[in-house]
């Protein structure tokens, strides 16, 4: 039988190494004309003259934005909804996976296609609109965390992960007199550590990169998101408005740089740290014993 | 089993959707009983929350202001949906071409008693003219803000003095002149002559006597596609395009390519404006940079065959503050819009304090404070909601543009050929449905087919079918509009 090509075949070694090399550096060279940019003086930018490194090394573009005081608001907001946003997110969807997955639930599939309903159909935006509206939300840091705080799709992984805990764990509880409660607080969340975090990446990283709702929901300058904040800066290109609309002395080019490389630098220094959830996280309800 | 389901979830979505009809948040009422009214405009990058000129608003008026802003992307139909939905909003300012859907959905409020009643120097200090363009029915609907440069020009040619002269190439006059200048410089230079996105460029046009996209012909309104001139025009930039004398990225070029082939110096010429397309502010001192001898000069409007030149000005209804129908605070609004117009005001919000914000030279020019009154009254356009239409362009020429040097010069430059200026007849048309739904979208295929046929991708041949094609997308529709208006307003 003839043996598999394996490893020491010279073209697997240039195939395997070469090919995650290309693309590597194909994604790298935009972000590094980006951050060369973001460095450089106005002249250079609109000279046309920077591609890979700084021309002119000038601070002024990160010394506009931060001087706007616009950035650290919307960093600061975005911060918010992903922090208490996670955790309502992962606290609610855990204590609704929990009752969902006990068989002795009653009217428990009803239960489940309720939630399973909301996977197929979506009322659609104005409906969602009016509803944010009418309950007061418009234009608060809660509009962006409330509506959709449960994923059904996250629901359903922690409660396929519930469900193939041990079934001894629980009755133990029982016998010693605790509730459901206890038995939730006290044993099902501990245990579920590693599901939970998956989830939380979850929820953390789309309410980390959302900004429809908050282009939806939010009127007020100062209550935008990073993303919504970044979305503008680029899609405006300059400064919007009139002829007698505001400019700056910086190059509008150079002030997006800045802004791009601001907003994924927070991204750079936590994703070695995350990382492992994520695979973690994708295997996660694929399996089921 | 399903089927009940299906019933119970109907129920339940019923059920929390009366749950959702509660009460709307109100306004709250500050001391003094006058309410909070909530302003909405425009996406821009600056908090409005915290601009110096809120404070002064709040003082001149007595009324606080909530500002609100619109999404940088499809503006319109978030404005729509939150008008649609009874948005909180009582002060909204649009561009003109959403008026007219608005007026059409009814969801504005009618102005005329209002103005009369509680508007005094509104109607002082807005040129009537103005609200032809917002007065449908004999209902005005909204408060129109004019041009802040009325009769000036926008656009120019610039082209590198310092390039011409070292190689004795003379600045262009006429026509033959034009063609020769940009010869010389691609022969003796092998720069791009002139670089520019736009694939109409006034001062060229007047060659061929073509300014405003609305001229009279003979008694009748003829639009640009249709009148005498536009064809050789289209002909003869085709020429230079099918010689190189005009930039050859044409149909792909972006402002900011534009921006740096000129300051890079890959370029001798470039079309211009104090606007934010070519950015003078940075890229003057970029070019500067560059080239330590750098200079700019601007030519005028190239003369026609009667040796005439002429160039379209800046006229017209700029943008409008209505108040849709579900605003509970329409009084206070015209209060509120009124006091900013009476004159002590309107001055203060627009150009600030003598000795603070500005001083006044021995020949009587007003000079400005840097960077004060960059400071103050940099983003004071997007705060204040009306302009006076006889006092703003004073104000603006004379200060706001001078924010900066090297715009003031650019402004300066390109008024030189104001004096030829021609004003298109129908600047002051009402802003009808017809218009808002053709005027845009015609003028967007003009565009793309003047970009295909001066860089050859269609043949010249092809623009009497073009002319056909025009008329029946509306452009037929558009023209008889407007000769019946102007018929009957002349």
């Amino acid at each position: 039988m003839k043996k598999p090509r394996g490893f020491k075949d010279p073209a697997y070694v240039i195939v395997s190494y070469l090919f995650p090399i290309i693309l590597a550096i194909i994604i790298l060279i935009p972000f590094l004309n980006v951050s060369a940019k973001s460095f450089s003086s106005s002249s250079a930018i609109v000279s046309g003259s920077v591609f890979f490194h700084p021309i002119g090394f000038d601070l002024s573009n990160y010394s506009y934005i931060l001087d706007t005081g616009l950035f650290g608001k919307a960093f600061a907001n975005s911060v918010f909804v992903v922090i208490v946003g996670t955790l309502l997110s992962v606290m609610t969807t855990a204590m609704v996976a929990y009752p969902l997955s006990k068989k002795e639930l009653k009217c428990g599939k009803f239960f489940n296609y309720l939630y399973l309903f909301t996977m197929v159909f979506t009322a659609g935006m104005i409906p969602d609109y009016l509803l944010v509206r009418k309950l007061g939300l418009s234009d608060s840091l809660w509009s962006l965390i409330l509506p959709g705080m449960i994923w059904t799709y996250n629901m359903l992984i922690l409660k396929s992960y519930f469900e193939a805990l041990p079934q001894e764990v629980e009755e133990s509880v029982f016998v010693d007199g605790g509730g459901y409660f206890c038995c939730f607080f006290n044993f099902v969340l501990p245990l579920s550590k590693a599901s939970l975090a998956s989830v939380a990446l979850f929820y953390g990283v789309s309410y980390w990169t959302d900004y429809t709702k908050a282009m939806l929901y939010i009127t007020s300058q100062d209550k935008k998101p990073l993303q919504l904040f970044l979305y503008e800066i680029i899609a405006q290109g300059a400064v919007s408005g009139d002829m007698s609309s505001s400019f700056t002395l910086v190059s509008a080019e150079g002030v997006k740089c800045a802004t791009i490389v601001l907003s994924i630098v927070p991204m750079l220094l936590v994703y070695p740290f995350i990382q492992r959830f994520f695979t973690a996280g994708m295997l996660l309800g694929a399996v089921k014993e | 089993m399903k089927k009940v389901y299906a019933i119970c979830t109907l129920l339940l979505l019923a059920l929390s959707a009366f749950a959702g009809g509660s009460q709307e948040v109100q306004t709250v009422e500050p001391e003094g009983g006058k309410p909070v009214l909530n302003y909405v405009y425009s996406n821009v990058a600056f908090n409005p929350e915290e601009e110096p000129i809120k404070d002064v608003l709040e003082e001149v008026t007595g009324y606080e202001v909530k500002y609100n802003m619109l999404p940088a992307e499809n503006p319109a139909m978030k404005l729509n949906l939150e008008l649609a939905s009874g948005s909180k909003y009582d002060i909204v300012r649009i561009s003109t071409d959403w008026f007219a859907n608005l007026v059409a959905q009814n969801a504005l409020l009618p102005l005329n008693d209002l103005i009369d009643q509680y508007g005094p120097n509104i109607k002082a200090h807005i040129n009537p003219e103005f609200f032809a363009s917002t007065t449908v029915n004999g209902n005005i609907y909204g408060i129109p803000n004019g041009t802040a440069n009325p009769y000036g020009v926008y656009w120019g040619i610039a082209f590198r003095q310092d390039i011409l002269d070292e190689y004795g190439i003379t600045l262009p006059n006429d026509l033959d002149s034009f063609t020769e200048c940009l010869r010389q410089i691609k022969e003796k230079t092998g720069l791009i002559p002139l670089t520019t996105t736009e694939p109409l460029v006034d001062h060229i046009m007047s060659a061929f006597s073509l300014s405003t996209y609305a001229r009279e012909e003979n008694g009748r309104i003829v639009l640009r596609p249709q009148q005498e001139g536009m064809y050789e025009y289209l002909e003869y930039m085709n020429s230079l395009y099918e010689e190189g004398l005009i930039d050859t990225d044409l149909p792909i070029n972006k402002k900011e390519n534009v921006q740096e082939k000129f300051v890079s110096g890959q370029a001798a010429a470039c079309l211009i404006t104090y606007g934010s397309e070519t950015p003078m502010e940075v890229m003057l001192p970029a070019l500067r940079a560059n080239f330590l001898d750098a200079e700019l000069s601007y030519i005028l409007p190239l003369k026609n065959s009667d040796g005439e030149r002429q160039v379209s000005q800046l006229a017209g209804v700029t943008d409008m503050v209505v108040i849709p129908v579900s605003s509970e605070h329409a009084v206070d609004v015209i209060k509120y819009l009124d006091s900013t117009l009476i004159p002590e005001n309107s001055k203060l919000l627009a150009i600030g304090e003598e000795g603070v914000h500005y001083t006044v030279d021995e020949s009587g020019a007003k000079i400005p404070i840097l960077p004060k009154f960059f400071e103050d009254r940099g983003n004071s356009w997007w705060l204040v909601p009306l302009n006076d239409s006889y006092e703003f362009s004073n104000y603006w020429a004379e200060l706001r543009i001078r924010k900066n040097e090297d715009v003031f010069s650019t402004f300066k430059e390109l008024s030189k050929s104001a004096e030829f200026g021609r004003i298109d007849p129908t600047a002051y048309m009402p802003l009808t449905e017809v218009r808002t739904e053709y005027e845009a979208k015609l003028k967007n295929m003009e565009r793309d087919y003047y970009i295909q046929i001066i860089c050859g991708a269609v043949p010249l041949s092809d623009y009497d079918a073009f002319v056909q094609r025009w008329l029946d997308a509306g452009g037929q529709e558009l023209t008889d509009e407007i000769n019946d208006w102007y018929s009957s307003n002349n």
